[in-house]
């Protein structure tokens, strides 16, 4: 793992915000990310931490607040080429259920980066190897698990050759034994050196991969650190208590 | 064995005065009702503030007019050089038009959120959305309930008569004025409409499988159905 900043900043995020009616659910986030960094942001359920990921890439408009990719103030003119470089992994997968596995992960690269289409299909065949899943290509959505159905949707989002990755919960809808499979492909991305935002309750994972961690209390973070530090020596009561519950559970 | 000769006789001058009359009225006026639907229905999902209310208001407007009473205007205000035929094919796609708006929209508005946002999270833009994604998705929805409406467009094409067009019922009436069979005429007719939906409705099953057999399941969002049987096999 990269030491904290050791990278180029790659997303300045300032004073976000963004309230659903009277609900505030960001109240003027700010960080960095640094390349190469994973930032793992943990918290309570309905704390805002997906909307914060959303926002990002602009699946939610934000009220308030500013956000630089690569130095690049993203605006309403810019979002469209903004997301081709963000990657992003839901919690449902959201896998084309009309399109093939291999089909699923070449389409955006061919039709929205206009790239040579053998070319493509080229990459995405080592993508699929990676992730141990070539036997699969010619396969629908539905002939496939979860677990299989989320790689592939990793390696979706990865065929963009994205600047970061975004993953929302990205094992909250996974069987137990198909967990393990979707962690360690996020941690080889990681050893990659892919520059991540996850969003997860998988601590294990937090504490191995990792550069920073957030906890995401009420719209906006209550602490970030290392994960030596976050897990041995949370700073504040309602993370302390967040972690107390995770193992007692 | 000549009551035989008569009612073949009738039998071919209604299918080829009447049905073949009626027949070219309908993939012009499906063809530009579809047309009307696709564009409308993407008009709508787009939510354009104007834009949406005036398709919304033409809807509403057409739904609460009678076909009889669209044809009329049509063939009486708008300037179609008193042909009735082209009368007849504008006022078919002035209502059915805006009933296929409705079925597109709403093809398009069964395609999940999850859809939508994967597609947009890619980069891909509005007609990228469309096409790659929502249309062929939505088709499920779409093509069972436009085969439906037309259907309806279809039997709607009896009413032209009333402006002239002479077309397979309009025959009919013709003919009773020569022969007065009312009962096996209309019995005719009857089999001959009867059959083309028929036919119409035939076509649209194997549409819809072939569509389903695509989509990879026979139930959208029951994929844990098909993995089980997967598993069984």
């Amino acid at each position: 793992m990269t030491a904290t900043g050791a990278g180029n900043t790659i997303l300045e995020v300032r004073d976000l915000r963004k309230h659903f009616g009277k609900l505030v659910v960001l109240n003027g986030v700010s960080f960095d990310l640094h390349e190469q960094e994973v930032f793992v942001i943990c918290g309570p359920s309905g704390s805002g931490k997906s909307t914060l990921i959303r926002c990002i890439n602009g699946l939610e408009p934000k009220d308030g607040g500013t956000i630089k990719l690569r130095g690049t103030l993203v605006d309403k003119r810019n979002l469209r080429e903004a997301t081709e470089k963000i990657g992003m992994v839901f919690q449902n997968f959201n896998l084309f259920p009309h399109m093939t596995a291999l089909e699923n992960v070449v389409s955006a690269p061919v039709h929205v980066l206009k790239r040579r289409r053998a070319e493509v299909v080229e990459e995405a065949r080592a993508l699929f190897e990676k992730v141990g899943l070539s036997d699969k290509i010619q396969s629908k959505p539905s002939q496939l698990s979860g677990g299989q159905q989320q790689r592939v949707a990793i390696i979706r989002a990865l065929a963009m050759q994205p600047d970061i990755m975004l993953f929302d919960e990205p094992t909250s809808a996974l069987d137990p034994e198909m967990i393990k499979g979707v962690l360690q492909v996020m941690q080889q991305l990681a050893d990659d050196g892919t520059t991540m935002i996850v969003v997860t309750h998988e601590m294990s994972f937090a504490r191995e991969v990792a550069d920073r961690i957030a906890f995401f209390y009420e719209g906006n973070f209550l602490e970030v650190q290392e994960p030596a530090g976050f897990f041995r020596n949370p700073q504040q009561p309602e993370t302390r208590r967040f972690l107390g519950e995770l193992v007692n559970t | 064995m000549e009551v035989l000769a008569t009612q073949v006789s009738l039998l071919r001058v209604l299918f080829l005065r009447g049905l073949v009359p009626t027949l070219a009225l309908v993939p012009i006026a499906l063809a530009l009702a579809v047309g009307v639907g696709l564009l409308g229905g993407m008009l709508r999902v787009m939510r354009i503030p104007v834009v949406d209310r005036l398709i919304w208001f033409y809807i509403y407007l057409m739904r609460g007019i009678p076909m009889l009473v669209i044809l009329f205007l049509a063939y009486y205000a708008l300037p179609t050089g008193n042909d009735p035929r082209v009368a007849a094919t504008l006022a078919l796609v002035a209502c059915h038009g805006a009933y296929m708006i409705e079925i597109f929209r709403s093809g398009f508005e069964a395609v999940t959120k999850g859809q939508r946002e994967a597609a947009r999270a890619l980069g891909m833009n509005f007609w990228q959305r469309m096409t790659l994604v929502i249309l062929p998705q939505a088709v499920l929805v779409i093509v069972p309930a436009a085969v439906g409406q037309l259907i309806i467009l279809v039997k709607d094409t009896a009413l032209t008569s009333i402006i002239g067009y002479v077309e397979i019922t309009r025959m009919g009436r013709n003919l009773m004025q020569t022969i007065m069979m009312p009962v096996p005429i209309f019995l005719y007719i009857a089999i001959y409409y009867f059959a083309v939906c028929h036919l119409l409705k035939l076509i649209a099953n194997r549409l819809e499988h072939a569509t389903r057999v695509r989509l990879g399941s026979t139930e959208r969002a029951a994929p844990a159905t098909a993995r089980a049987a997967g598993g069984a096999r």
